[in-house]
């Protein structure tokens, strides 16, 4: 685990210096360089955060006092699947609240957070814009429409079947 | 310099040009009440809106941020301006915790003091709203200075006053809205190394946000002592 770690952090110093060799040294350049940051990572780590102040000349906060006035800007990882659900008008009213609360209980992680395995991340968003569907919940790529607490284990349970399948396939080929 | 003569409360008040209302109000000992004002500071930071005067064919400015001009007659007293003072102190203490008489800085305190200047009572519950504790969590990463948001009328007056003495500013705001607060750091190994722990912030915090502790505090109580 140590290892992967030291890993992943190697990775991302990588990342990070090319990142900056693309971009002007100039501190009117922070916020494309977060967003640059954020789209090659999924979220700001916090080793970048220090990269891109000795670049740019500002302190670790200067920095993290920008970040944080975006939403947009993340601090820890996506999961591998990242769970989005919907908190908009529509999904609100008919209780999304209710499968957003069975979701953590589900992953034992709470909203913004990230499960141990790195598996799942879980994320409140506004609308996703099919309030027909409410309410609404998003896991990658794939839209769960009309979400009850109860469909949250059945869901989460499938998911995992279909990996464990995939990688069973893959073993045997 | 030029010289600029302008007129304060039916005064007349001689000042450089370039001079603001609020420090040339000063000088002529004419008060109008302030939090985050800092004379030496190259930008007025302008945050704490109490410093409201009436400016005749201008109306209501902030007389930290309007430089004098020749012939100025500015009004710090007005029944307008003590209104607008009062909204604005207000908003800075609508999230305040208002036990001042459990606080640490009872009677050291400017925001305190400026109760009884614009004529508003810390007495009544109804003024303090507060905010769930979870929301703004006290933040203790420091071990020389604790930091409660629920004290901070972000006044701005710590970050310019550790960007001067660090030279590498240290403190600053994050978030925005009613979630802004400082950040003594994101990470709190860092500030272990680089802050000098001077204490400066929580010398010129204007409320008690801003906490000395350990050394620091026992510095304070020996310095008066002393």
């Amino acid at each position: 685990m140590e290892e992967q770690n030291a890993a992943e952090e190697q990775q991302i110093k990588e990342g990070i210096a090319e990142i900056l060799t693309q971009c002007e040294q100039d501190r009117s350049q922070l916020i494309p360089i977060l967003q640059r940051v954020q789209e090659t990572f999924g979220y700001l780590p916090k080793s970048a955060i220090s990269e891109i102040g000795s670049f740019l000349g500002m302190t670790d906060v200067q920095i993290y006092g920008v970040a944080s006035f975006y939403n947009h800007f993340r601090y820890i990882p996506l999961g591998k699947h990242p769970v989005q659900m919907c908190m908009g008008t529509a999904c609100h009213m008919v209780g999304g609240g209710l499968v957003l609360e069975a979701l953590e209980r589900a992953l034992d992680v709470e909203v913004g957070g990230i499960t141990i395995d790195k598996q799942f991340s879980l994320d409140r968003v506004a609308c996703i814009g099919c309030c027909g569907l409410a309410p609404v919940m998003v896991i990658g790529e794939k839209i769960f429409p009309k979400m009850t607490s109860t469909k949250v284990d059945e869901v989460l349970v499938n998911l995992k079947m279909e990996e464990e399948e995939a990688a069973q396939e893959e073993t045997d080929n | 310099m030029e010289q600029i003569e302008l007129t304060i409360d039916d005064k007349k008040v001689n000042t450089k040009a370039g001079t603001k209302i609020l420090e040339a109000a000063l000088d002529a000992e004419i008060y109008i009440p302030n939090l985050c004002y800092i004379a030496e500071a190259e930008l007025p930071y302008g945050g704490c809106r109490l410093c409201y005067v009436h400016v005749e064919g201008r109306g209501l400015v902030t007389a930290c941020t309007l430089p004098v001009e020749n012939g100025m007659v500015v009004h710090t007293q007005t029944p307008e301006v003590m209104r607008v003072r009062r909204t604005a102190y207000k908003l800075l203490i609508a999230y305040h915790n208002l036990d001042c008489r459990a606080c640490w800085k009872n009677k050291k305190c400017d925001l305190q003091k400026l109760a009884a200047k614009v004529k508003v009572k810390l007495k009544r519950p109804e003024d303090f709203r507060g905010l769930p504790t979870e929301f703004l969590p006290l933040d203790t990463t420091n071990p020389y200075i604790t930091y409660d948001p629920l004290q901070c009328i972000i006044c701005g007056k710590c970050v310019w006053v550790c960007s001067k003495i660090c030279g590498e500013p240290l403190l600053d705001f994050a978030y925005r809205g009613n979630k802004t607060r400082l950040t003594l750091s994101p990470d709190a190994v860092l500030v272990e190394e680089k802050c000098p722990s001077c204490g400066q912030c929580a010398v010129v915090c204007p409320t008690a946000a801003l906490q000395p502790q350990g050394p620091l505090a026992s510095n304070e109580h020996s310095a008066e002592a002393g």
